[in-house]
């Protein structure tokens, strides 16, 4: 359990000794580094909250000057800026989740997790605070490393900062915590500091519309932005998956209803029909490619693999067998012109088997492999014009 | 003489193993051009536009794209869906027939006066030189506004493509409905609501973000301190 914020920082003098006793015995073994870290972080919390922790600075400074150089050195080179980066914008990113979370529950613990990321930065603070201490006291190796390291977390602090508007939901952790530094300390501080004002927290859910509030000029602009009515352009990309047939049930749905709205979204799906029975033309007389034609990166068919058994630009069907359950899908392509399928077993004729909307269209479940060995089945496709499309299919 | 698909496998080990394969790329489409030309000419005549001289511009965007990221997706799109669309032909006149799409969708949309969503009112003043001015600046600030939003937007597709999804139906496609939302999404009506919340909140939070980040350099570093605690 994570103990109390400020009960935290004043264990920070008892762990400091202990720190100190094992710089001493000098025989650690291994890599110096991780016990380098944690007397930095310790005696770093310590000096930037001296009015809030009561401990002697020059006890502090001892320790660290009981530091190594090559053990220094090791510490700094193990020092992962990229990975505090992703912290920061995690951290950012589930605040807002913990203002707007799913259940109560959820948004206490997100609050908890984002907080933890938080506290990564805060004891890397500490760290180059320890470090420039140290440097204070002659050590030239230290004041190398602290400004090398120094103009690299600054980086990452312009990159994470804008972001500090996401954490006001952690406003009350992050006032807590801001309240301990030193002020010499505190303006530093953003990822405790900006945006932290009680006026401030409830930010995201008023953004979010989940809650009512008055919003700075920055943020009702951003407002004004983001709910003035929009129509979306159907990308390339998704006209291309849409045609493949690789389209989520989301993108066909967007699409079906803006071309139901669209003048310029129905000629686009007229260009891509007209374009898609040129290609059949140019292509009619290809050889069909072989199973065995070589195709890149060549990839056993998994066992999973359908069989196409017809591909029209309104529709296509597919056949699954597997070793326990032969399956026909019926796949919509066109789910502007897609009306309706029905499947019937040639020993049922008069009886349509029922279906299930899956994650690639109509399925249609036939029965085990030996139960319909040498029957076929008729698929039966509507089209919203009133086509009908009748396809054998051999089991 | 290699078959098409002779050359396209060799195509693809020569890419795998970091080879140039421009030459047999070059030379597979140079093959196909003759139907490319006709589907080329099939999406003019549906769109009422384009002359012949626009086919060798197609065609070229069409090789870039399908070199770019065709092989990639011809390779997956052969594994999802065996069968006749496992031709690189046929994928690559589909791409073909796309680039034809857009480019004449495209030049469409530009005919169209104006951006489609920026007809915000605006205070019009009585002089005539005011009145060109502030509509000038308007339609600055409309246009920002506008690669704002679908620069967040992308972000949030990325980021959250749940809450980008719940977006999409909701606002872009003005379902206005969560119930309707909600079965499109497979989720509860309750997650419908949070999710178009979220989305929401980080759609602001990215501009707001963004445009911290235009400023940054003009700024003083703690131009936000104002709001400290």
């Amino acid at each position: 359990m994570i103990a109390p914020t400020p009960e935290r920082y004043s264990a920070r003098v008892e762990e400091l000794e202990s720190l100190r006793h094992e710089l001493e015995g000098g025989n650690r073994p291994g890599d110096p580094g991780p016990l380098v870290g944690r007397v930095l972080e310790a005696a770093g919390d310590l000096l930037r909250r001296t009015e809030a922790v009561k401990a002697e600075g020059g006890n502090v400074t001892a320790v660290l000057l009981l530091i190594p150089e090559a053990a220094l050195k090791s510490w700094s080179d193990g020092v992962q800026l990229p990975e505090l980066r992703t912290r920061l914008q995690r951290a950012a990113s589930q605040a807002v989740e913990a203002a707007i979370p799913d259940s109560p529950e959820e948004g206490e613990q997100l609050a908890g997790w984002a907080m933890q990321d938080l506290h990564a930065r805060d004891r890397l603070e500490s760290s180059l605070v320890a470090l420039e201490a140290l440097a204070s006291n002659g050590r030239g190796d230290a004041r190398v490393l602290f400004e090398r390291l120094r103009r690299a977390v600054e980086d990452v602090d312009s990159a994470c900062r804008p972001s500090a508007p996401a954490l006001s939901a952690l406003n009350g952790r992050r006032r807590t915590e801001a309240a301990l530094l030193d002020v010499a300390h505190r303006a530093r501080a953003w990822w405790y500091v900006v945006r932290s004002g009680i006026e401030d927290d409830a930010l995201v859910q008023v953004l979010g519309g989940e809650a009512k509030g008055r919003l700075p000029p920055a943020e009702k602009r951003a407002d004004g932005v983001v709910t003035r009515t929009r129509v979306r352009r159907i990308s390339y990309d998704e006209l291309f998956r849409f045609d493949l047939g690789l389209a989520t049930t989301v993108e066909a749905e967007v699409l079906r209803r803006q071309a139901a709205e669209d003048a310029e979204l129905k000629r686009v799906m007229a260009a891509m029909e007209e374009g898609e029975r040129a290609i059949e033309e140019v292509t009619k007389d290809d050889e069909p490619p072989l199973r065995s034609a070589p195709v890149p990166l060549p990839v056993e068919p998994r066992s999973s693999a359908p069989e196409v058994v017809e591909e029209r630009t309104e529709f296509k069907v597919l056949v699954f067998r597997t070793k326990t359950r032969v399956q026909v899908v019926v796949q919509p392509r066109r789910t502007d012109r897609f009306a309706a399928a029905a499947v019937f077993r040639s020993d049922e004729p008069e009886r349509g088997l029922p279906s299930r909307s899956g994650e690639l269209g109509h399925e249609f479940d036939l029965g085990a492999p030996e139960d319909v060995a040498g029957r076929t089945a008729r698929v039966v496709v509507r089209l919203v014009d009133g086509q009908t499309h009748a396809i054998e299919v051999k089991l | 003489m290699l078959t098409d698909d002779e050359l396209f496998a060799e195509i693809s080990r020569r890419k795998a193993q970091g080879q140039d394969y421009k030459k047999q790329l070059g030379e597979l489409v140079f093959r196909w051009r003759d139907a490319a030309t006709t589907v080329i000419r099939r999406v003019q005549g549906a769109f009422m536009r384009g002359s012949p001289d626009d086919a060798d511009e197609i065609f070229q965007d069409a090789v870039t794209k399908f070199m770019a990221k065709g092989l990639d997706q011809f390779r997956g799109v052969s594994e999802q869906v065996p069968g006749k669309a496992a031709s690189p032909k046929t994928f690559f006149l589909r791409i073909v027939k796309h680039c034809a799409i857009d480019r004449y969708r495209r030049q469409r949309e530009e005919l169209d006066e104006g951006p489609r969503d920026d007809d915000e009112d605006y205070e019009q003043p009585r002089h005539e030189a005011q009145k060109a001015m502030a509509e000038a600046r308007a339609k600055a600030d409309q246009g920002e506004a506008h690669e704002e939003y679908w620069a967040a937007w992308e972000r949030l597709k990325e980021e959250h493509p749940n809450e980008a999804a719940a977006w999409d139906l909701y606002h872009h496609q003005d379902m206005d409905d969560h119930a309707e939302v909600a079965r499109i999404l497979g989720i509860t009506v309750v997650n419908s609501y949070k999710r178009v919340s979220r989305a929401q909140a980080w759609l602001k939070l990215y501009v707001l973000e963004a445009r911290k980040r235009d400023e940054a350099p003009h700024a003083a570093p703690a131009d936000d301190e104002e709001n400290e605690s």
